[in-house]
């Protein structure tokens, strides 16, 4: 595996500089769950993990943005990440999570089915997504990792979700 | 050398070169009113002097070189050996202008030729030529100075000594005592006192010892009061003043009366205007008795400036606060600014987070002192915090001197180029505005004030023969509005003909038919893109650039632009523009069920729709107002949002971006607010249409619009179906 190119290693954030997870052996990784199947995101690019917040509805941004909110004094923009990975809507319910995600200095808030646990994942046992993934949404993925259970645990790629313009 | 030294050199440099035009302008008007302003010399020099050390020391040998050679003039000129010429003015004034494009080539390498030096360095030289040394030792031979003194006079304390004599002026030896606490500052108020009527020439220590916390002075002063009458005006603090000992000496031990014979009974008609200021004389004693109450050393000083020298009226008062606000300056990087005002957001959130534990601690009524203890730490706490916004806010904060200063020579080159006689009057120069406002505003002031002299202001010999005085005035007005500052620019000149702008148009294919009635209208075409070419103005403004510039600069710092003239009278340009881009008063208004906050800078007003007011306009909707007809488009349809109500919504809010106007037409208003408005962030910047968002509290965000955006767009729109109509 090649430990220097982000779409394979844990570099997940430009905050954390992309050499760091190559070399750490673990990483701590919040597992959310999205249409019933499992993803991650390193625990150092997060901010915080809330409830569904008021959201204002931005006229004319692209349609995965719910909108924006405000959080500790900045604006937050609330990306649907159903609609951003071509799943099907879902209302939000009690369970419903925003995992606000620092991928550059700007805060953005994903919005998941509901957040699961964190767990340490060995670095070394992550592979590359699929290659059969069409290419929209396999981009938006680092790589993949298979844990002890057999779950397959799909590591988010914050700069091709999360584009800037 | 790296990026950020040269960008720190262009900024120092550009901020010397600010102060060397500021007192430039400032020694002209003083020659032309025939005061004697040495100081000012003295500073230029500094200046000159700094620059030159600043640019030897980065290494940028041809600005060295130069201001060297400046500085040298100027030494002379401080001298005495070169009097303050036409030519020396002219040369002085082109300095600058070689100067800033040395330092903008220097600070950001281009391709920008380099000034031609050969010429401006020839006429340096022919200036120097004309020095001429005169014999001032003679002159102050007339003195019955001790050679103990003269021997200590510096080759400049000598010229200004000589020049006081020759213009009359009376010499004296001041005796005074200070506390070793604050002499320093009671020195400089003396001085700046003495500017009044005269000026201190040196200061030497006195040799008579006093009390131990005191020291004694002895100032050569020369005073265009005679001496009874300066001996007066500081008897009065002895007379105050006994305890502190001070006392003023016509004939001091050492010191003697200068040669020009006193004329104690002519004083006051020599003295004209000054004998005004000494009927302040007893005023000013009056409204200090605190000061005979003080006793001892420690804490009343004989003379303060503010107090002695009052500055002659609001504007001169108004000014000196502006340069006081430019002599002690931190250039802050405006990210910084942004993040203590993040700071302040958060720690507002927090305070809001203890206020409703406070509030539920008093509902639980188990610990009724603590809980109002609490409650009351936490109003203070917020009181606190508001007053730390506004600091930091105000951080942002800048007189607007900084763009008017540098206009004195915009006016200058104007008219010279132009063989016009022009006055710039300034007025409301400290009023602040936001730093990066300023920023933006020079090019379109700089622009404005250029074509007012250019194109308003007719030539000495039109103006005599149209009754004016020959030399025309462009006045600069600005001042604070609630939340806006406005600034009105203003001269006496031909003024514009509403018919040969509508003549124009027609020419240009802009317009079609009969002339409106509205001159305001027809006006408005000026700032048309298509009409401002220099073919089509020739004969109006004759300027290749246009006043389209000026309306989209004015427009993207989200303001207003008004114009108004009179044939024969003059023209008047007024920008409304925000104070400030960090805190705004919008308009919340509600369409689609949203609701939106609209800047109130770009509200000219709100209305009821009245259906017989409304038009249409080959199935474009358009309200009849007053003297205008303006296009109006329903804000959730131009934000293409679902839920638009069918039928006329019920509110019309007039919005304008420089000097297009527009009918927004919303469901409902909800009210006005102050508001911080905050970045989308550079996910979401690109919407169109949107500047900003902002919290309500309450968890409430609001989006806020970008009326210059909208306005763009929708008259984009507009012009585009007339093409399509036309072709």
């Amino acid at each position: 595996m090649n430990r220097e190119a982000p779409s394979t290693g844990l570099a997940l954030t430009h905050a954390a500089p992309s050499g760091v997870a190559a070399r750490l052996e673990a990483a701590n990784v919040v597992l959310f769950a999205l249409e019933g199947r499992l993803y991650g995101l390193e625990i150092l690019s997060l901010d915080e993990i809330t409830m569904m917040p008021a959201i204002t509805f931005v006229p004319r941004s692209p349609s995965f943005y719910l909108g924006i909110t405000s959080a500790r004094g900045r604006i937050v923009p609330i990306v649907d990440l159903r609609r951003r990975m071509n799943m099907p809507p879902r209302s939000p319910d009690k369970m419903t999570r925003v995992i606000v995600v620092r991928p550059d200095e700007e805060p953005v808030g994903l919005v998941v089915d509901s957040v699961i646990a964190v767990t340490r994942l060995d670095l070394a046992a992550v592979e590359p997504p699929p290659a059969t993934l069409p290419a929209a949404t396999g981009s938006f993925l680092s790589g993949i990792v298979r844990m002890k259970s057999d779950e397959i645990v799909s590591l988010l790629n914050l700069t091709t979700l999360l584009p800037v313009e | 050398m790296g990026q950020d030294s040269r960008s720190e050199f262009l900024a120092e440099a550009e901020e010397m070169i600010d102060e060397l035009s500021r007192n430039l302008a400032e020694i002209e008007s003083a020659e032309e009113q025939n005061l004697i302003k040495p100081d000012l010399v003295n500073t230029i020099f500094r200046v000159m002097h700094s620059l030159k050390g600043l640019a030897g020391m980065l290494g940028y040998q041809i600005i060295a070189n130069l201001s060297h050679e400046l500085e040298n003039l100027l030494d002379q000129t401080r001298l005495g050996r070169l009097a303050i010429s036409r030519d020396l003015l002219d040369l002085l004034f082109d300095s600058l202008d070689v100067l800033n494009a040395l330092v903008l080539n220097a600070a950001m390498p281009s391709d920008n030729p380099e000034p031609d030096l050969v010429p401006f360095r020839a006429r340096i030289q022919a200036l120097l030529a004309q020095k001429q040394e005169h014999d001032q030792k003679s002159v102050l031979a007339q003195l019955d100075l001790s050679n103990e003194v003269l021997d200590v006079l510096t080759e400049y304390e000598e010229h200004r000594l000589a020049d006081n004599i020759n213009r009359g002026a009376h010499i004296a030896m001041l005796n005074v005592t200070f506390s070793f606490d604050t002499f320093d500052e009671d020195l400089a108020a003396i001085n700046e006192a003495f500017g009044e009527f005269g000026e201190v020439i040196t200061t030497m220590p006195s040799l008579d010892s006093g009390p131990d916390n005191v020291i004694q002075f002895n100032l050569l002063v020369a005073s265009r009061l005679d001496l009874g009458e300066l001996e007066s005006r500081f008897a009065a603090y002895r007379a105050r003043l006994t305890s502190v000992q001070s006392r003023s000496s016509a004939a001091p031990p050492r010191a003697a009366v200068a040669a020009p014979a006193e004329r104690p009974g002519e004083a006051a008609d020599e003295l004209g205007p000054l004998a005004l200021e000494l009927d302040e004389g007893p005023e000013m004693r009056a409204a200090r008795p605190e000061v005979v109450a003080r006793p001892g050393w420690e804490v009343a000083p004989p003379v303060r400036a503010a107090e002695v020298a009052e500055p002659a009226s609001p504007a001169e008062a108004e000014r000196r606060r502006a340069d006081a606000a430019v002599g002690k300056t931190v250039r802050v990087d405006v990210e910084r600014i942004d993040r203590l005002m993040n700071s302040v957001g958060e720690l507002m959130l927090s305070k809001a987070e203890l206020a409703s534990l406070a509030a539920r601690f008093r509902a639980e009524r188990t610990n009724f002192s603590l809980a109002d203890a609490l409650h009351r730490a936490s109003r203070q706490l917020e009181r606190r915090l508001i007053q730390l916004q506004t600091d930091v806010l105000g951080v942002r904060m800048v007189p607007l001197d900084t763009v008017f200063s540098k206009l004195h020579r915009i006016v200058r080159q104007a008219s010279r180029s132009t063989d016009k006689e022009v006055d710039l009057f300034v007025d409301g120069g400290a009023t602040e505005i936001d730093k990066m406002i300023v920023e933006e505003l020079l090019d379109p002031m700089v622009h404005i004030v250029r074509n007012a002299v250019d194109h308003g202001i007719e030539t000495p010999n039109e103006r005599i023969m149209e009754g004016k005085s020959p030399i025309g005035e462009v006045h600069i007005r600005a001042a604070q509005r609630g939340n806006s500052v406005e600034i009105a620019i203003e001269d006496d000149g031909k003024g514009i003909d509403p018919h040969k702008v509508w003549a124009k148009a027609l020419e240009k294919g802009i317009v079609a038919g009969e002339i409106p009635a509205s001159k305001k209208e027809v006006l408005a075409l000026i700032f048309q893109p298509g009409f401002s070419t220099a073919a089509a103005v020739s004969e109006l403004s004759g300027r290749g650039v246009g006043m389209d510039v000026v309306r989209n600069r004015i427009a993207e710092l989200n303001g207003m632009i008004d114009i108004d003239t009179e044939v024969g009278r003059g023209t008047r340009l007024t920008l409304t523009l925000p104070s400030s881009l960090a805190i705004i008063s919008v308009l919340l208004v509600r369409a689609a069920g949203e609701v939106f906050a609209l800047p109130l800078t770009n509200i000219v007003e709100n209305q009821r729709v009245l259906a017989d007011r409304v038009r249409l306009v080959e199935g474009q909707e358009v309200l009849l107002l007053r003297d205008r007809t303006l296009p109006l488009v329903r804000l959730a349809r131009v934000l293409c949002l679902n839920g638009d109500v069918p039928g006329v919504p019920r509110f019309v809010v007039i919005v304008r971006s420089a000097a297009q106007w527009l009918g927004l037409l919303v469901d409902e208003l909800v009210g006005q607010r102050e508001i911080v408005i905050k970045g989308l962030g550079r996910r979401l910047a690109p919407t169109p249409g949107v500047a900003g968002a902002a919290e309500l509290g309450n968890f409430q965000t609001v989006l806020v619009l970008d009326i210059r955006a909208i306005v763009a767009e929708v008259t984009a729109g507009q012009d585009s179906a007339k093409e399509a109509r036309r072709s």
